[in-house]
């Protein structure tokens, strides 16, 4: 199969099953009020756990060291959902080779709570989503560290990371 | 039950106890306290009759079967590990998926595109939806919402799946 070939293909597919998850939860519009809401809350909850953040729009970004490193965590509101992304490796340091995807499939199967995934941009990131109602200030405070943890665990196991 | 639904669950629940105790990033390195494990299984049996549902337990984990248009009658995993609730979906066995290295990177870019939801191959290659949540963080009324989800998206995407062989 030529690279155009294959490239349509997996363009294909990955355009079947957006099409194929478009009415599943968590890909309805955000509705700006509810988004509102949801990072205010998010914001107040940051707080409560005495998180040193910043907050763009939706978006409050958490800093924090962990196992030797200093992690990045993206708390974003979607609607009435939280969307937890940690970054674990930028684009370019990713070596992708055919195989990766599989790679990272497996990697998904063995862990049992959050997903790794690539950003629209290619960058490497842990993701973890959950409804705002469903959690308060511990919860947020439990998720952020586990995610961190997860991350720097996962970073330098990884060896088609470029260190 | 016959000995086939007999079978399919045993595997079930030995997949999702494999996935709990692989001791994988990401999962919790401390030993089970079971105590706490306990308490779990106690609220979560106490959320899940709440809420309507019919369910068999085993140990630390919950059966669910639900039908749906299509996809026919398909099982619903809850297995407990301290306080933290793993729900499996199974969308398609292993031998009914046509799996090319496209398949592979399509489900990734699904999975940063789509919600709550995981999507991944167990370890006997069976398709399966997978969500994992604090007991602590949820109530009757939640647990049923992501269940509801869970169903919608679990029969959804088997219908209308290309690579699923139907």
């Amino acid at each position: 199969m030529s690279s155009i070939t294959s490239l349509f293909r997996a363009s294909w597919i990955v355009g079947a099953l957006a099409l194929l998850m478009a009415g599943s939860i968590g890909l309805a519009p955000a509705r700006a009020d509810s988004t509102k809401k949801t990072s205010d809350s998010t914001a107040e909850m940051l707080k409560e756990g005495k998180f040193k953040f910043t907050r763009n729009g939706a978006t409050s970004v958490v800093t924090i060291e962990r196992k030797g490193a200093a992690i990045q965590v993206f708390l974003v509101a979607i609607d009435d959902q939280i969307r937890v992304i940690s970054p674990i490796a930028t684009a370019e340091k990713v070596v992708k080779s055919p195989k990766l995807g599989g790679v990272l499939l497996d990697a998904n199967a063995k862990m049992p709570v959050f997903k790794v995934v690539f950003d629209p941009q290619g960058n490497l990131v842990l993701l973890y989503d959950i409804f705002e109602k469903m959690v308060d200030a511990d919860g947020v405070k439990k998720i952020v560290f586990d995610i961190a943890d997860s991350t720097a665990d996962f970073y330098k196991s990884a060896d088609f990371i470029k260190k | 039950m016959s000995h086939v639904a007999r079978t399919f669950r045993r595997r079930l629940i030995a997949a999702a106890l494999a996935l709990l105790f692989a001791g994988s990033i990401g999962a919790s390195s401390a030993p089970a306290h079971a105590n706490t494990t306990k308490a779990t299984v106690e609220s979560v049996s106490a959320m899940l009759k709440k809420a309507g549902f019919k369910f068999t337990l085993d140990g630390d984990v919950y059966l669910l079967w639900f039908e749906e248009k299509g996809i026919g009658k398909f099982p619903m995993v809850i297995a407990v590990e301290k306080d933290l609730m793993l729900i499996t979906t199974q969308v398609a066995r292993a031998e009914k998926i046509t799996r090319t290295p496209e398949l592979s990177d399509g489900l990734l870019a699904a999975n940063w595109t789509y919600g709550l939801l995981k999507l991944v191959f167990d370890p006997k290659g069976n398709l399966v939806f997978r969500y994992g949540i604090s007991e602590k963080m949820v109530d009757a009324d939640d647990i049923k919402e992501l269940i509801k989800a869970f169903v919608e998206n679990t029969a959804n995407f088997y219908n209308n799946a290309p690579f699923i062989k139907k």
